[in-house]
């Protein structure tokens, strides 16, 4: 029995029954199918809210466990914990808002979230996404150093070529500087479609070659990593 | 704007600035004032989800079809509620019930998705490029349309090749193919490097974007603290 | 294999039950015990194991099957002595003849059986006590054929029948009788003795025509164990152990030692058919394998090779291996007593031409002894009765005299194993008990010297009852003579698997004995605290049944070092945990904390030094209009709008009214870029009038959407978004979801719900890839336009390229913001100012790589020249 709740119940009858629904679903015409693919694409969407809840949750716990328990960096999971419970009242309060408040919710908790995301998600998010900036820099100034080889050198030649052919030199014609922009973007033109396109098309089939055949063994029961405990 | 919006946006403006600041303080090193600003970053983002969650999924998602007597969506709220098992080690296998919905239906998401929207697409559009019936080959252009579509082929088809290291070295025709083989890898590894090396430059080139983004808004508002006006 | 639940038989190989007694296949007794206790861990193991499969440690002697398989071991004796027939052989015979030669371990033999003892008495005076073996004696003429069938031994009682009264040896052979020759052979090629395969040939794998003729005259085999003939290329692995159609090796190699008179062939040889017809009821005259009658009719060992070893020509008994005719092969003929003519060269037909061991000659087929012409090839044991016996114990002491000390050389575990006093030891988990050679009498009439002598030997020398417990052989002297010297043992041998009964106390095979100067290649280090004799027996490869050969360590498993953090650069531990809270979703985990690690002063300039070049130039740049006024724009670079063109002319397709899906699929970390990108194209959608749908698949996608509306002061065209719910978990499947009504192959969809173009914001690829995926699978399609951010552009590229419409235009980047707005006729933008920030970014950064590049190329190709 718990062989059966364990393992087979939900390869078959809650995995691959309705993966072969949805998959048939986008191949065939039939109307019934459509509607219970659809129902299953609705289900799966708020299981995966669900799963993102029980998530959450998780975090929360592990910190509140580092706080409870005065273990190295409790403080800072205090601020985290803190920050947490206040960004969770506005969307929370718009709840509110579906009984009595109206369908958009009061304008405060609509103002607060504003606030929240432009003055301190995104400038955060910014700024941490410009210090990459500066490791990128740092990486690239060390090229040669981690490998010296050919492939290096011509890894090197094709990034100088794409930087500074996205923002090419601007000059008059006739310019030295505007003449070197200008081949300096027909190069990169060049490359990024010439060279670099196939290679990340080759990537993108070989990816899709193998997301086809996992799907499709996980269709087949051969692989079941909703079961593997 | 209001001047308490104006003020509101002041605050929010410097309270922007400093967290920006905060996190570009780890260039000195890792130290308190950057952990406090990233964990306000995370402790944000985990509770807005949170509410996000709980607002739209369970709420907007759930509760609300039920209300208005849709029962088909008790099947997803009994699977979230059986999902919610994951997170107690020793029921976790009742879980698998919903994990396996989820697992089931991405996977026939993504099949159908990379069969369709990119292995066809991709495939056909390889095909085409040499699809150059219209150059005109008695010009040099012509003949550059056609090597250049010759090139693409070559690349994705190389690329694809480039990913079987594993030629075993043969004699006679085998040995000839496996040399192939190795020689296609080779040359496929060309595309590949140049693929890596123009996201290498992309992936610079975003970053040096946020940061500068992030240098105007500081500027800016420096600019404008300092500028009465 | 054994697993957990099954176990192979020893004897059949055929996979029962674990916990059956008998096996199915075969009937042989199991063993007892069907799985090792690891002293380590305690943990069951298959008995097969060498090793435990829990802690890998080794599963030392202690541990073996409870089914009495300790037996005391030899002290100073390294490795296992093989407990095979031989080695029961060869102890048996040494310490019958006396000799030091006895290999290590030995202790034990048998008493002669009784066609023995019958064949010694019938031999009388035929000669020296063993001379008419003449056993590693190359110069010493064969073994006469008639010798070997002088003797008549008693045939025993056989499950088939009567034998019509064979020699009681030739139904049970001896182990010892056997062996010697094989212990000879080992001493010459100890490699050959070390490689020697497991010893399954185990005496109930004997087969019964080989356990039912006269001990194998061993001939061909040097009386001393000479180093130089050690360095005789190593053997090959012995090949499976033959079955019962197969003849051994070690017997195709014998040479007969001298046996008696050669006359007695004629007749024995003559008498085969007679023989034949005495074949009990129910024996087929032509059950005559087909090895047996080819080797007679194609090749004969030992025969017209020079002095033949051990054997009478083809032309001597040609008929004798007739196919048609039942006759004694020569291979056998040419190991009867009396006719050993020796001669290093033998026959090319056995398997170890260069391995061949000069010995006597076989006699002449004249001498074939009447015993040995009735020897059945058939393995039912169907071999007629022999009139005449040959002349055995002769043979066996003429072997037993000239077997020289087969130092080091073990003996087949198949041959140790008919040992009789230490037959159940021998055994092979579930293999029956070996059948107890027969014991010629020692008064019988015309048993050749060397059988006697065996007879003698064996009775003065401690005997272990078989198994059987009935019958006991005699080791010939000759064979004990082939021991090694070095290799004598008292006690009994150490075995590797025992069956059910275990082996007798007090008994047990002789271990192998290594020569010197292989002994000297050993490993001496010994397993610490762990006493010769419970080295653990190798029960599986090569090396099955020695002991010692590997010391019993267990496999240590090493203490987990301690804990050292890993050399992570400050600056890529910095990039790590970067890289992992922008990549990892809000709300799911936290980010890793950066090691703290000590920062070489050089790595602080060069992190200082990068800060510069990088920050300086680009806040130069984009602060210039504040140092220098408004309208001062430093312009590295120009807006390329030509890129921007295509999603332009999508967007400035639609009409009032149209609907726009805008799905906002960046985060935080992406948002000072692509909000910067896309302003221009909301604000074109709204200077078109589009109604604008807001979806996205992460959490946070609402709340930028409506930050970004806030920023550009758009109150009106968005719809409501709590009410809709703008926000579709499940990455791909939420994208299916929102795409759910929009298809035409879906007669339930509504086309008023499907969009009229979808704009896909992405930070990374597979948001993109979601889109334009899911968009592609259905019929209806959108066009699909992505404003993306610049990391994303060359893995867009080939959606972008590929004909068809998968992305009808991409911007990306602020060079795209820029290009969409100068589309738009807005030139002198924010965005303009940001533009040539990121192009002083780019000069400087290009230029600090291209000047690392030198830098580093050169200073490396300095440093390989310095060094």
């Amino acid at each position: 029995m718990r062989s059966l709740v364990r393992r087979w119940l939900p390869t078959i009858l809650f995995g691959t029954i309705p993966g072969l629904v949805v998959l048939f679903g986008y191949l065939l015409p039939i109307e019934g199918l459509s509607d219970l693919s659809g129902y299953f694409i609705d289900w799966a969407v708020i299981l995966a809210g669900a799963a993102l809840f029980l998530g959450i949750v998780n975090v929360m716990g592990v910190h509140g466990g580092r706080i409870r328990r005065r273990q190295a960096g409790w403080p800072y999971s205090l601020v985290l914990v803190l920050a947490a419970a206040g960004a969770a009242v506005p969307p929370l309060m718009q709840v509110l808002g579906f009984f009595g408040a109206g369908a958009s919710g009061p304008e405060v908790w609509f103002e607060a979230t504003r606030i929240m995301f432009a003055h301190v998600i995104v400038p955060v998010g910014a700024a941490l996404g410009g210090l990459v900036a500066f490791t990128l820099a740092l990486s690239g100034f060390r090229l040669l150093r981690e490998r010296r080889s050919l492939w290096a050198v011509i890894f090197l030649i094709v990034a100088v070529i794409t930087l500074l052919g996205t923002t090419p030199l601007a000059g008059p014609p006739g310019d030295l500087a505007g003449d070197i922009g200008m081949a300096l973007a027909e190069a990169r033109s060049w490359v990024m479609g010439t060279l670099a396109m196939p290679g990340m098309r080759g990537l993108l089939l070989g990816v899709a070659l193998g997301t086809v055949v996992t799907a499709l063994r996980v269709l087949a029961t051969i692989e079941r990593p909703h079961s593997e405990s | 704007m209001t001047e308490g919006g104006t003020l509101t946006e002041a605050i929010g403006a410097a309270i922007g600035a400093g967290l920006t600041l905060l996190i570009f303080s780890y260039m000195l090193g890792d130290n308190p004032l950057y952990r406090l600003a990233l964990h306000i970053f995370l402790g944000i983002l985990i509770g807005y989800s949170f509410g996000v969650v709980v607002r739209d999924i369970l709420f907007i998602r759930l509760l609300e079809p039920l209300a208005e007597r849709k029962w088909e969506f008790f099947v997803p709220l009994l699977l979230a509620i059986v999902l919610m098992t994951k997170g107690v080690r020793r029921q976790a296998y009742i879980g698998n019930m919903a994990t396996g919905l989820l697992i089931g239906v991405g996977t026939a998401v993504a099949l159908s998705g990379a069969l369709l929207g990119t292995l066809i697409p991709q495939v056909a559009a390889t095909g085409r490029a040499m699809a150059v019936g219209g150059a005109d080959l008695s010009q040099l252009d012509g003949w550059l349309l056609v090597g250049r579509g010759a090139l693409v082929v070559l690349g994705t088809v190389c690329a694809l090749m480039a990913f079987y290291f594993t030629a075993h070295k043969q004699r006679g025709l085998a040995g000839l193919w496996s040399r192939l083989v190795a020689l296609a890898g080779g040359a496929g590894r060309l595309f590949l490097t140049s693929a890596f090396a123009a996201a290498f430059a992309g992936a610079l080139t975003s970053a040096l974007s946020l940061l500068a983004e992030r240098l105007y808004r500081i500027i800016d508002f420096f600019a404008r603290l300092l500028t009465p006006s | 294999m054994n697993s957990g639940t099954m176990i192979d038989c020893p004897s059949c190989g055929a996979t029962n039950r674990r916990g059956s007694h008998f096996c199915n296949e075969c009937g042989q007794p199991m063993p007892a015990q069907t799985s090792l206790r690891c002293p380590e861990c305690g943990a069951a193991n298959p008995i097969g194991n060498t090793y435990c499969d829990q802690c890998n440690a080794r599963l030392t002697r202690g541990l073996m099957p409870s089914g009495g398989d300790e037996q005391p071991e030899s002290a100073g004796q390294e490795e296992e002595a093989p407990s095979g027939l031989l080695a029961q052989l060869d102890r048996s015979g040494r310490q019958r003849s006396g000799s030091a030669q006895a290999p290590s371990g030995a202790g034990q033999s048998f008493g002669v059986p009784e066609w023995l003892r019958d064949l010694e008495a019938e031999a009388g005076g035929r000669g020296e006590p063993g001379a008419g073996l003449s056993v590693g004696q190359p110069d010493e003429p064969p073994v006469a054929a008639a010798d070997l069938y002088a003797a008549k031994p008693a045939m025993p009682a056989s499950p088939s029948g009567d034998i019509g009264g064979m020699a009681d040896w030739l139904a049970e052979p001896e182990p010892g009788d056997i062996g010697a020759g094989i212990g000879d052979r080992q001493e010459q090629f100890p490699e050959s003795a070390a490689a020697q395969p497991p010893p399954a040939f185990g005496p109930s794998e004997v087969p019964d025509w080989l356990l039912e003729m006269a001990p194998p005259e061993i001939v061909g085999r040097k009386p001393a164990a000479e180093p130089t003939q050690s360095a005789a290329p190593p053997a090959a692995p012995r090949p499976a152990p033959p079955g019962a159609a197969e003849i051994p090796d070690w017997l195709l190699d014998v040479a007969p030692p001298d046996v008696a008179a050669p006359a007695a062939a004629p007749a024995g040889v003559d008498e085969l058919p007679e023989r034949r017809l005495q074949e009990p009821a129910g024996a087929g005259l032509h059950d005559i394998p087909d090895w047996l009658s080819d080797i007679g009719a194609d090749t004969v060992p030992f025969a017209g090779e020079g002095a033949g070893v051990g054997g009478p020509t083809e032309e001597q008994v040609p008929e004798v291996l007739a196919p048609d005719s039942f006759g004694v092969p020569d291979w056998l003929s040419d190991i009867a007593p009396d006719e050993v003519s020796g001669g290093p060269e033998a026959a090319e037909a056995d398997e170890w031409p260069e391995q061949r061991p000069p010995g006597p000659a076989a006699p002449g087929p004249a001498e074939v002894p009447d015993w040995l012409a009735e020897i059945a090839a058939d393995e039912s044991d169907l071999l007629p009765e022999l009139t005449d016996e040959p002349d055995l114990s002769a043979m066996l002491a003429d072997a037993a005299a000239a077997a020289t000390a087969t130092e080091g050389v073990g003996l087949p575990d198949w041959l140790q194993d008919l040992e009789p006093d230490s037959g159940a030891a021998e055994i092979q988990p579930g293999e029956a008990p070996p059948p107890a050679l027969p014991t010629a009498p020692a008064e019988a009439e015309g048993v050749p010297d060397w059988l006697r002598a065996v007879d003698a030997g064996a009775s003065g020398a401690p005997v272990a009852a078989p198994a059987g417990g009935a019958h006991a052989a005699q080791v010939p002297d000759w064979l004990t003579d082939l021991r090694p010297e070095d290799t004598v043992e008292e006690g009994p041998p150490v075995s590797a698997a025992v069956g059910p009964l275990g082996p007798p106390p007090g008994t047990g095979p002789v271990e192998a004995a290594i020569p010197e100067w292989l002994q000297a290649m050993r490993e001496q280090q010994q397993s610490p605290g762990v006493a010769p004799e419970d080295e653990p027996v190798e029960t599986t490869g090569l090396l099955e049944g020695l002991r010692g050969v590997i010391p019993a360590q267990s496999i240590e498993v090493p203490a987990p070092l301690p804990e050292v953090a890993p050399e992570v650069g400050e600056a890529a531990a910095a990039r790590a945990q970067l890289l992992q809270s922008l990549l990892v979703p809000a709300g799911e985990k936290a980010p890793v904390e950066a090691r703290k690690r000590e920062v070489s002063t050089g790595e602080r300039i060069a992190r200082w030094l990068v800060f510069a070049v990088v920050v300086l130039p680009i806040a130069v740049v984009v602060g210039w209009p504040v140092f220098a006024g408004e309208s001062e724009v430093l312009i590295l670079t120009e807006p390329q709008s030509a890129s921007a063109e295509d999603l332009f002319e999508a967007i400035e397709g639609l009409e009032a009214g149209d609907v726009a899906l805008v799905a906002f699929e960046y985060g935080p970390a992406e948002a000072g870029e692509l909000g910067v990108l896309a302003k221009p194209i909301l604000w074109h959608l709204e200077e078109k009038g589009a109604v604008i749908w807001v979806r996205t698949t992460r959490s946070d996608g609402q709340a930028l959407a409506d930050a970004l509306r806030v920023d550009m002061s758009i109150t009106e065209q968005y719809t409501p978004t709590y009410g809709s719910s703008a926000y579709v978990p499940g990455g791909a499947v939420g994208v299916a979801r929102a795409l759910a009504r929009c298809d035409r192959q879906d007669p339930g969809s509504d086309p008023s719900e499907c969009p009229d173009i979808v704009l896909v914001l992405a930070g990374q690829m597979a948001p993109l890839q979601w889109w334009v995926e899911q968009v592609q699978a259905r019929d209806i399609r959108p066009p699909v336009v992505a404003a993306v951010g610049a990391s994303v552009v060359p893995a867009a590229n080939p959606y972008l390229a590929a004909n068809g419409g998968r992305i009808a235009g991409l911007v990306g980047g602020l060079a795209g913001a820029a290009a969409y707005e100068a589309q738009l006729g807005n030139v002198l933008s924010p965005t303009t100012r940001m533009l040539n920030g990121l192009a002083a970014g780019h000069l400087t950064v290009a230029a600090l790589m291209v000047v690392g590049a030198l830098f580093y190329g050169l200073t490396g190709s300095r440093r390989r020249q310095g060094q």
